[in-house]
């Protein structure tokens, strides 16, 4: 096969690889953060962040690669994607601003430690609408111009927009508070347990909205799922997610298993993940870039494949260490702090 | 009263700061009036008549490259039944899209403004043109007052005339007729004026009121975003819409099938979007000047609270309540007097100097009247861009530079408990582990500012040159982003959890991390200085030699003396603070080790550092010439053989193209650049003015620069012949000189930062790009939004980081206490100890 037909084609599967990656990983941290109003008190919040306080830095990183990784490929795509979602991208950097520093200093206040507090779980709130609503405006549709944004800089203020993003604040959510369920114990375990079955129905009904508003949408996304008798060959997609978030319903409460309901709602993200790209492939940008037309030349992809591959694994590695490092259930340390 | 003013004396901190609130208060407050105002003036201008019965279908090229003769032929033989009148524009009259051209009336004229750089001169102007086929004007209702329309063979031969308007005309020309005159838009190409057309009512070309003031090449503009715009005798429905959609199907794409319109729905989408937009700007400056409020309050009561106790022992002294409501009420509002006078004096200047920018026709956010209504909105998403840009790169390149050096520092404390096991490296790792933590926090988030920028505001950079800047990105997350934040996980957190080796390993892993970070950030950033390897196609950056790419040529100098400079920095943070603790005679011991590994790695590597500087310097001359005629304000050719004096002191005059007030040591420019008495290179004056970087702020920059480098140099030397007569200790003067040169590092990087990148414009990609192509399509106003909010968010939350900084620089290090069971069979990730999360503000 010809070479510039398969490096994007690598690359699509690097990228969406790494936003895999940091939508599971940042995802859960992230939940965290809007879960964060219903801690009792500043105690148990800080049982909440220390659960993530040694990693969400190495999650966060994710969101930088996808980001590099998509300015080192498709260029067209990156400089088409950000100034169209110009408002949404400056939300999600500040917020993420406030979020990432929100770790560090509320450790270090004592007076101002409300305010990091508020910082942390506001920060995270709007990150991940944000990234609901970038989401949201792609699944859309970009109107380009001979490869130029041609949109006012209010496009994405759309209901479908607004929908994932509410949509990404519940799965969110729900990552978080499995998280915690794994991660911890007593109050706090409890507190978690209580909101996972809420946090499931209200995901499946963001999905199932989203999924039955898609082919109405301009950008005829979702026409591969729906045509030529496709969505039979498709159906275990939507099938094993029904499946998923059954076997979730029933872990949630299920009082000594703690690992399950994390995984299980990991699946949900990785088969919503699977359906979009099936839906989206082979476009970049739907409805008119496809990642053929947004890629770099070869000798850009080629470079940047090969240190890929080398340290891409590498990178897991001794990112799964330092999760065995930080294995376990955190506790309330009466000493700590 | 004055009792209680003197006292305010012990209170100047705080008081600066409720000063510095009310001034940004005031200041966003009459900016975002004044841009609200601005358009909603815009908002209620008249428009185009008859709007509704033109349609328009935005159409382009089906494939690049396609037979350029037979898409004219195709577009002006497109003829409909029933179409009143029909044309092909690059863009429509609403949104502002117009190509701005810089033109003169007269040969001299377009001279004399190549060669100063600016239109701002009698006969010059800038101005936006619009090219469309004949049958544009007609449509739109723009009467010809004056000589002949357009004609069909004007625009199929490309004939060297242009069309203006009536208002361009009486500018331009005055009570003179203007048809056959002559029109220049560069050096040697003029077109010649044949009609002047009635200004149409509203927003014209470039989506202002001054525009009405615009032009028109007649042709078939071909490739880029175009519009295909018809007439209809009635009004225009949907199917009559459809079949111009059906007529033009066959050779073009048509952009947006579903979303055709006419030019009053384009108007109104326009309108609307905006009107949504200036209700958003409206919100906002509400919030931001409600958290603003919030501040100041808080300021207030900040003040109130540490001085209750002075206000108690004035209370139990008899003063009554009331009398000391009063001055404290009185002092308040004396502070953020001064602080909103200050805010609406910067707010002045900002207009006055934007006033001159506009006559100088580089654009401004007001129009040249500096009433609220026109702006020149191109010009100012490009200032703007520069500015927050520039803004979040400053305060990028100040915190990784300094967790560069920190993170080398742990390793190296580390090592040495490991060796000695010396109480006193542990403390000092605990110690500088916060510091470290919390700046690199910091670095971390305007870290992903950055990245996300060159998307947002620089859309046109990410495209041209994204092929090489990104993949040298993708190589510093891979190779060190993930690196750093892995580690650092289990360097903040596993102490007690993984073996003193394996932490160890943890804190080499992050200070390698940070150095891969440098090599590969220096080493894009050199690429955008010197690019080499690469070959254009299509106007796009492709890379070919990745060696060279990513070794070009300025990338071993810049990487040694900025990976030597973020060393440097730190170290004198190091000295500093230890100085000031044996100043204060606290933390004593661990002071004094901060001090002497300061002082003798100062005194190694600040003369490597100026020996480095000086070979970049060398470099630089090679590459970009005018970057150091800018540095050393070098204007003029000088004589044969008189050699170019150094500039010790000047004020440079970029108008006169001279040194006002120049202090200069002859030949000394000529032996420190070409090591020769005589040698010579290239002056500023040696191109036009638009090719030159700007050159007040890269000579002042370079200066302070070198300046504090040679105090750097004496200070460490001094010290280290102090030390070698162990006498250092015992030499206050030496110890207040570290304490007052602990930012020394900081300012120094910051002005080399400035000289570097300030001394590549009008360049970005040096010799490829220019950073007035690099922007997007953005308006200005949302530049300005996504700047206020990195002001605001960055003031909020650097504020607050600092003032950590220096909470726990007072605490200093504290000496170890054994964590509690820290890994009893269960896994508590807990900070390194517990003195290390101790809250650092007084309760």
């Amino acid at each position: 096969m010809d070479l510039m037909t398969w490096l994007p084609v690598a690359w699509f599967a690097v990228i969406g690889f790494g936003v895999l990656m940091y939508v599971v990983l940042d995802g859960f941290v992230l939940g965290i953060g809007i879960l964060a109003p219903f801690a009792e008190d500043e105690e148990q919040l800080d049982l909440m962040m220390n659960t993530a306080a040694p990693i969400w830095d190495g999650n966060e990183t994710w969101l930088v690669l996808g980001g590099a990784g998509l300015l080192a490929a498709f260029p067209k795509a990156y400089a088409v994607l950000l100034s169209a979602l110009y408002l949404p991208v400056l939300l999600l950097v500040v917020a993420l601003v406030f979020r990432g520093v929100a770790f560090e200093f509320r450790f270090k206040a004592h007076r101002s430690r409300r305010l990091w507090s508020v910082a942390f779980g506001l920060g995270s709130l709007l990150a991940t609408f944000a990234q609901g609503v970038i989401l949201g405006t792609l699944v859309q549709g970009i109107p380009l111009v001979d490869g130029a944004y041609h949109g006012g800089p209010f496009a994405w203020f759309s209901p479908f927009a607004m929908l994932t993003g509410a949509a990404l604040v519940a799965g969110y959510a729900l990552l978080g508070s499995t998280w915690l369920i794994l991660k911890t114990e007593g109050r706090v375990q409890a507190l978690a347990r209580q909101m996972t079955r809420p946090l499931v129905v209200a995901v499946i009904a963001a999905m199932g909205l989203v999924s039955s508003w898609l082919p109405f949408l301009d950008s005829r996304l979702m026409e591969r799922w729906f045509s030529d008798g496709n969505f039979w060959w498709l159906s275990p997609v939507p099938l094993l997610t029904l499946a998923v978030a059954a076997a979730l319903w029933r872990s949630a409460t299920h009082p000594r298993r703690d690992l399950p309901p994390f995984l299980l709602s990991l699946a949900l993200f990785v088969l919503g993940f699977l359906g979009l790209v099936l839906g989206m492939w082979p476009y970049l940008l739907p409805p008119s870039m496809t990642l053929w037309q947004a890629a770099a030349p070869a000798s850009s992809l080629g470079f940047t494949l090969v240190g890929l591959v080398i340290l891409l694994p590498v990178i897991l590695g001794y990112t799964a260490w330092s999760y065995r490092v930080f294995r376990g259930k955190v506790h309330a340390d009466a000493g700590y702090h | 009263m004055f009792e209680s003013m003197r006292e305010t004396r012990r209170h100047l901190g705080s008081a600066a700061l409720l000063a510095v609130q009310a001034a940004l208060a005031s200041l966003a407050c009459a900016f975002a009036l004044q841009s609200t105002l601005d358009s909603f003036a815009r908002l209620n201008t008249g428009s185009i008549r008859e709007a509704a019965s033109i349609g328009v279908v935005g159409v382009s090229d089906v494939e690049e490259g396609a037979d350029e003769a037979v898409l004219r032929a195709d577009l002006s033989a497109i003829r409909l039944p029933g179409v009143q009148g029909a044309a092909v524009s690059d863009s429509v009259p609403f949104g502002g899209r117009a190509h701005r051209y810089g033109v003169c009336t007269s040969e001299s004229a377009m001279a004399h403004s190549m060669s100063s750089g600016t239109t701002d001169i009698a006969g010059c102007d800038r101005i936006p043109v619009v090219t469309a086929s004949a049958g544009l004007l007609a449509m739109l209702g723009a009467g010809i007052v004056l000589g002949r329309d357009a004609a069909e063979d004007d625009m199929l031969e490309g004939a060297p005339v242009v069309l203006i308007s009536e208002t361009l005309a009486a500018h331009l020309f005055g009570t003179e007729s203007a048809v056959g005159r002559h029109l220049y838009f560069g050096p040697g190409s003029s077109r010649v004026v044949v009609g002047v057309f009635a200004s149409v009512a509203g927003p014209a070309p470039g989506g202002n009121e001054r525009d009405s003031q615009w032009a028109l090449l007649p042709g078939l503009p071909m490739g880029a975003s175009r519009y295909y715009l018809a007439k209809w005798r009635s009004m225009v429905d949907r199917s009559s819409l459809d079949r111009i959609v059906d007529a033009l199907q066959r050779p073009y794409r048509i952009v947006n099938p579903t979303g055709v319109e006419t030019l009053a729905g384009y108007r109104d989408a326009y309108v609307k979007a905006d009107r949504f937009a200036t209700t958003v700007l409206a919100v906002m400056t509400a919030v931001v000047l409600g958290v603003l409020m919030a501040g100041i309050s808080g300021v207030v009561g900040a003040w109130l609270d540490r001085r209750r106790h002075s206000i108690a022992i004035r209370r139990t002294l008899g003063a009554r309540g009331s009398v000391i409501f009063a001055e404290i009420m009185f002092e308040v509002s004396l502070f953020t007097t001064l602080g909103a006078l200050l805010g609406a004096l910067s707010l002045q200047f900002t207009v006055v100097l934007d006033i001159e920018r506009c006559r100088a026709g580089d654009g401004g956010l007001l129009d040249c009247t500096g009433t609220p209504g026109a702006a020149n909105r191109q010009g100012a998403a490009l200032d703007l861009a520069e500015a927050s840009f520039g803004f979040v790169i400053s305060f990028h390149v100040l915190f990784p530079a300094f967790t560069i050096g920190t993170a080398s520092w742990l390793a190296f404390i580390e090592w040495r408990w490991l060796r000695t096991k010396l109480p006193v490296w542990r403390e000092l790792y605990f110690f500088w582990q916060k510091i470290f933590a919390v700046s690199f926090g910091m670095g971390v988030v305007s870290g992903i500012v950055m990245a996300f920028q060159f998307g947002t505001n620089w859309p046109r950079l990410s495209e041209v040159a994204g092929t090489v800047i990104g993949p040298l990105l993708t190589y510093e997350v891979l190779t060190a982003f993930f690196l750093e934040a892995s580690f650092l996980g289990v360097m903040m957190f596993g102490w007690g959890r993984v073996s003193p080796r394996l932490h160890f390993l943890s804190t080499c892993m992050v200070a390698l991390g940070t150095l891969f970070s440098t090599f590969w950030i220096l080493s894009s950033n050199s690429w955008l200085h010197t690019p080499a390897g690469y070959e254009m196609v299509n106007g796009i950056v492709h890379p070919v030699d990745w060696w060279q790419v990513v070794f070009n040529p300025s990338f071993p100098y810049r990487l040694a003396h900025m990976a030597l400079g973020s060393f440097i920095t730190t170290c004198f943070v190091i000295g500093g603070v230890g100085a000031w603790y044996l100043r204060k005679g606290t933390h004593v011991e661990a002071g004094r080790r901060m001090l002497i590994a300061a002082v003798a790695f100062a005194a190694l590597t600040v003369p490597v550092q100026i020996f480095v500087g000086d070979m970049h310097g060398l470099n630089t001359l090679k590459h970009q010439p005018m970057k150091i005629a800018a540095m050393e304000a070098h204007w003029h050719e000088t004589r044969e053989g008189e050699g170019v004096p150094l500039v010790v002191f000047a004020l440079p005059n970029e108008k006169e193209e001279r040194n006002d007030f120049e202090v200069a040591i002859p030949k000394l420019g000529s032996v420190i650049l070409t090591h020769s008495l005589d040698g010579t290179f290239d002056p500023l004056t040696s191109v036009p003015a638009s090719e030159r970087p700007p050159v007040t702020p890269v000579f002042f920059a370079f200066r302070i620069m070198v300046g504090l480098g040679t105090l750097m140099l004496v200070l460490a030397w001094v010290s280290a012949f102090q030390l070698w007569r162990k006498k250092l200790l015992d030499s206050p003067w030496l110890l207040r000189g570290w304490n007052w040169m602990l930012p020394s590092g900081f300012i120094a990087l910051l002005s080399g930062w400035f000289v570097t990148e300030m001394g590549r414009q009008p360049w970005v990609v040096y010799g490829v790009l220019r950073t007035a192509d690099a922007v997007g399509p953005q308006s200005a106003w949302m530049t300005a939004l996504s700047l206020g909010v990195y002001v605001v968010g960055y003031a909020f939350v650097f504020g607050w980081g600092i003032w950590y900084l220096v909470k726990i620089l007072r605490h200093g290090p504290q000496p170890y206490a054994e964590g509690p069971s820290l890994d009893h069979g269960s896994h508590t990730p807990a900070r390194p100890l517990s003195a290390a999360d101790e809250p650092l503000e007084e309760r």
